[in-house]
């Protein structure tokens, strides 16, 4: 059974930049341990959020990590999206280790990687209007004059399919399906090539988030952008990833492809999830 | 218990970053007791500096900071230049007034207080409600200062009430009950007057808690089963509202101190706060660290009491 | 809509009140020092408009008060000779702020007669004049130090807040020490432990600094309040996300909250000050003579002579009870308007 990607995959052209046999993002033995309790009595309690966790992404490619609430997926995206310090473990961009960087290079990277948040809601603030919040990443670069921001905003924001009319708009006055498209504009306009799409779907309905797999397949192809998209809804990975990884308590149980997944399906406990789904989509 | 015996540390800490910090300020302080006398000519700087280095005033601060710790701990306080004698006696004599003056002052404002604050909530929007929180509003914009100076006016005018002290002058002669009735009245200006300024905080707040709680599901289940509106109010009601009620005691044990010391010195109540003023005009710094210890303590000990009454009161706190 | 224009009205009325307190030569008849010994205690001046003779004027006029023989602090009108009121005339030289140098004065009568509008003291001070005087002391101590405690509670809690861990430890129980003491307490105790007698000029700053500067605590635990829950929000961490510097993301999107916090907080602290100038300057403790603050001139009132005789000597109160009534109100319609804002 081939999933609805795989087949746009092979549709797609061939002149790549990025060679798809060198992983675009790499991740060894990383470790998160969080510390509870009072500071005089510190080492009371330790949470092992991420054990020990190794994955690769190729360039151009969607992996999807799914699991269950409290196994460790928003930690491990936050570590990648360097909004987190893991405990121990290596993270490779391109080639380049990402824990260890100096405050230029780090700066860089932000341009690079970008995290899409679930709640569009309150991923938005309420007192910008919808092209100040989309053209905030290049004033926090300080690329170009106001009305150079301003106009790439609203590109962006076309891009996503909103109306560049409704720019002045506050946020407020967006559906959330909108909302989540501002969210995705202002990750992109900076031109990243690794966008990590931290449960972003989970919020809207299905209609709406048909929508947003066709998009993110659009502009993925039309910007050469790798995806990790975490989830904890399967059938939805079916649709949009290359591959998919499971984890369970901080761990990386079963990682292979989506098809493989799905059809042979090796751990119990993704037997398990898998058994649970209502049921999955087939293409012709 | 192990709540309260982790507050009690707290506080003791807490009481040490106080007398700390007073020193800190004292380290700052430009002269002292005896500068005036430096002024005077007619004696000699070889005397002042005797008699500061026989107080220790010319050591340097943490080694003052230690020996007044050490008197502390003795039960002394430091020791006061005006009086020539240890702080301690001095401020216990005077706190015991200032006590009986906010003790008295806080149950009086809180007897009255719930019962006008739990009428006016359940007369919501009525005219007895808006008289009266108009009214507390008014009284809230006039100051203490001047509450005191009009209530001194009304007694000097009508002659009902002594305008100072604490006791008559013949206090020694009279028999026990007269005794009892010579410190009532010469309570019943200044406590008046604590009232009178703590009252439409008090009630602004308790009218608030009771309007919300109210509004709860089980006061209208309660009203649906017939139970009197009395009993609604004091028996469901109001024990529902005590949480914010209790906070509130603690806050205003603070409130209280702060006015307590301006209507003492005004009405010349032999308390805490007539010592102080004259502590920081003769710059008599061990009476004027004591005295605000003093009401540190009493601060923090309301405090502890509304925690232990909050604790004895939600039984969702013991649970914790 | 109906707030607004009432916030409006008030603000008007407050932003009045202070100008005209910095003007006050010009709105005061008399320097606050000019002193009329001939006239210790005179009650406020009766105006008249008709005369002994019966006639009737339009011009409302004045009768000197002439001490009663052998009395003190008792007057009989000296009805002989009656003097108009004038506006716009000519008094003693004044200079505001040092630059605006002027002797107009909106009001006054000629010598030797003297218009007391709200009575004179013990000096035959004109007690109207020096309320105005006094209004700037009191009124304008009051707001700076307000200022100042809302600057430093703002720097010290939003630190506190958005850094969190040895920060905000130690912040908080600094905060707490100030907060163990009453605050007139702390007050009394700072303000112990400085020169007892200071230059008017000097004593102004010191208050608002003193004031200002044992205030902070309590402002800036909200702000921290405000700040630990903004810091949270998901829009700032995709703005960190971005490479954000945390000096970007407070100024843009963190203390933007806390304004309305601010404004109410203002509104609250200021009348909390005034009345703190005034509690310090009745005790001697605050600006001394011969610079009237409403403090010090309400400090004769401790005297039974004067409390029982000489009602006018209240009016500094009056004007306290009035300016407290109008923060109280600006108060409430601000906390409404915070909470609308809040959803």
């Amino acid at each position: 059974m081939k999933s609805r990607r795989e087949s746009a995959v092979s549709n797609m052209a061939a002149d790549d930049k990025l060679q798809t046999g060198e992983p675009l993002v790499r991740v060894r033995g990383l470790c998160k341990r969080y510390a509870q309790g009072r500071w005089l009595t510190r080492k009371k309690f330790l949470v092992e959020a991420l054990s020990h966790v190794g994955l690769s992404i190729r360039a151009r490619s969607t992996l999807a990590v799914v699991g269950e609430s409290g196994a460790g997926k928003s930690t491990l995206a936050r570590c990648l999206a360097r909004l987190e310090e893991p405990s121990s473990g290596e993270i490779w961009y391109e080639g380049k280790s990402l824990l260890d960087l100096s405050s230029q290079e780090r700066f860089w990277v932000r341009r690079q990687i970008q995290l899409v948040f679930q709640d569009p809601t309150t991923a938005l603030d309420p007192r910008l209007s919808a092209v100040e919040i989309v053209a905030e990443p290049l004033v926090i670069h300080g690329e170009g004059s106001k009305r150079d921001r301003r106009q790439r905003a609203l590109t962006a924001m076309e891009q996503t399919g909103l109306s560049p009319q409704w720019g002045d708009k506050s946020p407020l006055e967006f559906s959330g399906g909108q909302r989540q498209r501002l969210a995705l504009a202002r990750a992109l306009v900076l031109g990243p090539k690794f966008l990590i799409l931290d449960e972003a779907l989970a919020g809207l309905d299905l209609s709406m988030q048909a929508q947003m797999v066709n998009l993110l397949l659009g502009i993925q192809a039309s910007q050469a952008l790798t995806y990790l998209c975490i989830s904890h809804d399967l059938a939805l990975v079916s649709n949009i990833a290359d591959e998919v990884a499971v984890m369970r308590q901080g761990r990386i149980i079963e990682w292979s492809r989506t098809s493989e997944l799905f059809n042979n399906p090796r751990h119990p406990y993704t037997q398990q999830l898998i058994a649970s789904v209502p049921r999955l989509e087939s293409t012709a | 218990m192990r709540y309260f015996f982790r507050r009690l540390v707290h506080t003791v800490f807490l009481l040490i970053g106080v007398s700390v910090l007073s020193f800190l300020f004292g380290a700052l302080a430009p002269g002292d007791y005896f500068e005036q006398m430096r002024l005077n000519p007619q004696i000699s700087q070889a005397t002042v500096a005797a008699m500061r280095s026989k107080y220790g005033l010319d050591q340097r601060l943490p080694i003052r900071y230690f020996h007044w710790l050490r008197s502390v701990l003795h039960g002394e306080f430091g020791f006061s230049f005006s009086y020539d004698t240890p702080v301690a006696p001095l401020l216990v004599a005077r706190a015991k007034n200032t006590l009986l003056l906010t003790a008295t002052a806080a149950l009086l404002s809180w007897l009255v207080a719930i019962p006008l604050g739990v009428w006016s909530s359940s007369r919501k929007g009525k005219w007895p409600d808006r008289v009266l929180t108009v009214g507390t509003t008014s009284l809230l914009a006039i100051p203490d200062l001047l509450l005191a100076l009009v209530l001194l006016w009304c007694a000097l005018r009508t002659g009902w009430f002594p305008t100072g002290g604490l006791h008559d002058a013949r206090f020694s002669q009279l028999n026990a009950w007269k005794e009892v009735e010579d410190t009532v009245a010469h309570l019943f200006l200044p406590v008046m007057c604590l009232v009178l300024g703590s009252l439409p905080t008090l009630f602004r707040h308790i009218r608030t808690a009771l309007v919300e709680a109210l509004d709860s599901p089980f006061i209208r289940s309660a009203r649906g089963h017939g139970i009197p509106e009395g009993r609604v109010l004091f028996r469901y009601a109001l024990p529902a509202a005590a949480n914010p009620l209790i906070s509130l005691f603690g806050f205003s044990v603070g409130t209280l101190l702060s006015a307590s010391l301006l209507v003492e010195v005004i009405m010349s109540w032999p308390g805490i706060g007539p010592l102080l003023v004259e502590a920081i005009l003769a710059r008599d710094i061990y009476l004027v660290i004591g005295a605000v210890m003093f009401s540190t303590l009493f601060l923090v000990g309301g405090n502890l009491l509304a925690d232990l009454l909050l604790y004895l009161a939600d039984p969702r706190i013991r649970m914790e | 809509m109906i707030r607004d224009r009432k916030l409006w009205l008030i603000l008007a009325v407050l932003v009045s009140a202070h100008l005209i307190v910095l003007w006050a030569p010009f709105f005061a008849p008399y320097d606050f020092a000019s002193q009329e010994r001939a006239m210790p205690f005179a009650p406020p001046t009766r105006f008249h408009f008709v005369d002994s003779q019966g006639h009737l004027h339009l011009r409302p006029f004045v009768y000197r008060w002439e001490p009663r023989p052998e009395t003190f602090g008792a007057y009989v009108e000296d009805q002989s000779q009656a003097f108009p009121l004038r506006f716009f005339v000519r008094g003693t030289r004044y200079k505001i702020a040092r630059i605006f140098d002027s002797s107009w004065r909106l009001f006054g009568v000629e010598e030797p007669a003297r218009i007391y509008l709200a009575g004179s003291d013990d000096f035959g001070r004109d007690q109207f004049s020096r309320l105005l005087y006094g209004g700037q002391i009191s009124l304008f101590s009051g707001l700076m130090a307000a200022a100042v405690s809302l600057a430093l509670g703002l720097a010290l809690g939003a630190l506190a807040g958005f850094y969190g861990g040895l920060v905000d430890d130690v912040v908080m129980r600094s905060a707490e020490l100030f907060l163990a003491l009453p605050w007139l307490y702390l007050l009394f105790a700072v303000r112990a432990f400085l020169p007892l007698h200071i230059r008017p000029t000097q004593a102004f700053l010191m208050l608002v600094l003193v004031i200002g500067m044992v205030g902070w605590a309590r402002p800036a635990r909200l702000i921290r309040g405000v700040v630990l829950s903004a810091r949270e929000r998901n829009y700032v961490l995709a703005a960190r996300g971005f490479g954000a510097s945390d000096f970007y993301l407070l100024r843009r999107h963190v203390l933007p909250e806390a304004y309305g916090l601010l404004l109410t907080q203002a509104a609250l602290l200021a009348p909390q000050y005034i009345l703190a100038e005034v509690t310090l300057s009745f005790l001697g403790l605050g600006v001394g003579e011969p610079v009237p603050s409403w403090g010090n001139m309400l400090a004769s009132l401790q005297k039974y002579y004067v409390l029982t005789s000489y009602g006018w000597m209240f009016v500094p109160g009056l004007a306290l009870v009035a300016v407290f009534l109008l923060y109280y109100q600006l108060c409430k319609i601000l906390q409404e308007q915070v909470k609308i804002v809040r959803f």
